[in-house]
């Protein structure tokens, strides 16, 4: 199931396992960013309710992290 | 409605629980496995003793407590190790102990995580908060501090463990030793300093 890297870590031997997810490491942090979309898109709805300024702390961190991605790409780190 | 919702957590749950394996072996099967275990206890504490919120009666349960309570703390504490490690530079575990930055940028991101979560929770009925808790826009006074401090603590923990180098039994052993008071200590000590400060 886990085999030794060069760098001394460990990754899943199982290439349905690994290939995904060595393509998307943040792949956890699109899902939380979906789970958000849903939520704003339920309460809106199905409840009739729209509260996102709770919400625009979360927002903006996920925008500090684009940034500094979309810095690294251009950088060609 | 409330088991779509228990359901969609459930698969984002193992969605991330097969990218800790997966990206960091054997140490993100611990890892992993450690957070469920705190949220675990952390959620059945609260369940048993009383504190801070009741549930909802949910369809998937977990000892006292619904299983989207338990596994909520390592979906949410594990995506913001991988925020914090990728603003900070910083991979967990490659310091003896995480730096500052490293502390306080997951203490920043749980806190927001609240201002997602409860809101949410309040207006589908998931959590119920006590009688009186003082709240901001739907958030609690209390949540963003609780969010944050749960997380400091078990990444200071999870990186006393690893440096201890036990394998096996006496990791396991340890473990308990730690996650156990953590748990119950946060529960009681979030509700004693919210009844302190009158949120």
């Amino acid at each position: 199931m886990l085999e030794r890297r060069n760098d001394g870590g460990e990754e899943a031997s199982s290439r349905w396992l690994r290939g995904p997810l060595r393509k998307r490491p943040l792949l956890p942090l699109v899902l939380l960013g979906s789970m958000v979309v849903i939520g704003l898109v339920l309460e809106a709805a199905v409840y009739g309710a729209f509260r996102w300024p709770s919400k625009l702390p979360l927002i903006g961190l996920f925008l500090v992290l684009a940034l500094r991605r979309w810095r690294a790409a251009r950088g060609g780190r | 409605m409330l088991l779509s919702i228990e359901l969609i957590t459930l698969a984002f749950f193992l969605v991330c629980a097969a990218h800790a394996v997966a990206s960091r072996g054997r140490e993100g099967v611990w890892l992993y496995g450690s957070l469920i275990a705190l949220g675990f206890l952390r959620e059945n504490f609260v369940a048993l003793h009383k504190l801070l919120y009741e549930f909802a009666p949910l369809t998937l349960r977990l000892g006292a407590a619904p299983i989207i309570g338990s596994i909520i703390w390592a979906y949410s504490i594990y995506i913001t190790i991988l925020w914090t490690e990728e603003v900070t530079d910083e991979r967990l575990g490659s310091r003896p102990w995480p730096s500052w930055s490293f502390l306080s940028m997951a203490a920043l991101f749980m806190a927001a995580l609240a201002g997602f979560y409860e809101p949410f929770l309040k207006l589908i009925g998931m959590a119920r908060w006590e009688e009186g808790t003082r709240t901001l826009l739907d958030v609690p006074l209390i949540a963003p501090i609780g969010y944050a401090s749960l997380t400091v603590l078990f990444l200071l923990a999870w990186t006393w463990i690893r440096r201890t180098r036990f394998r096996g039994g006496r990791r396991l052993a340890a473990l308990a030793a730690v996650l156990l008071p953590i748990a119950l200590g946060h529960a009681l000590g979030l509700q004693a300093l919210k009844t302190y400060l009158g949120w």
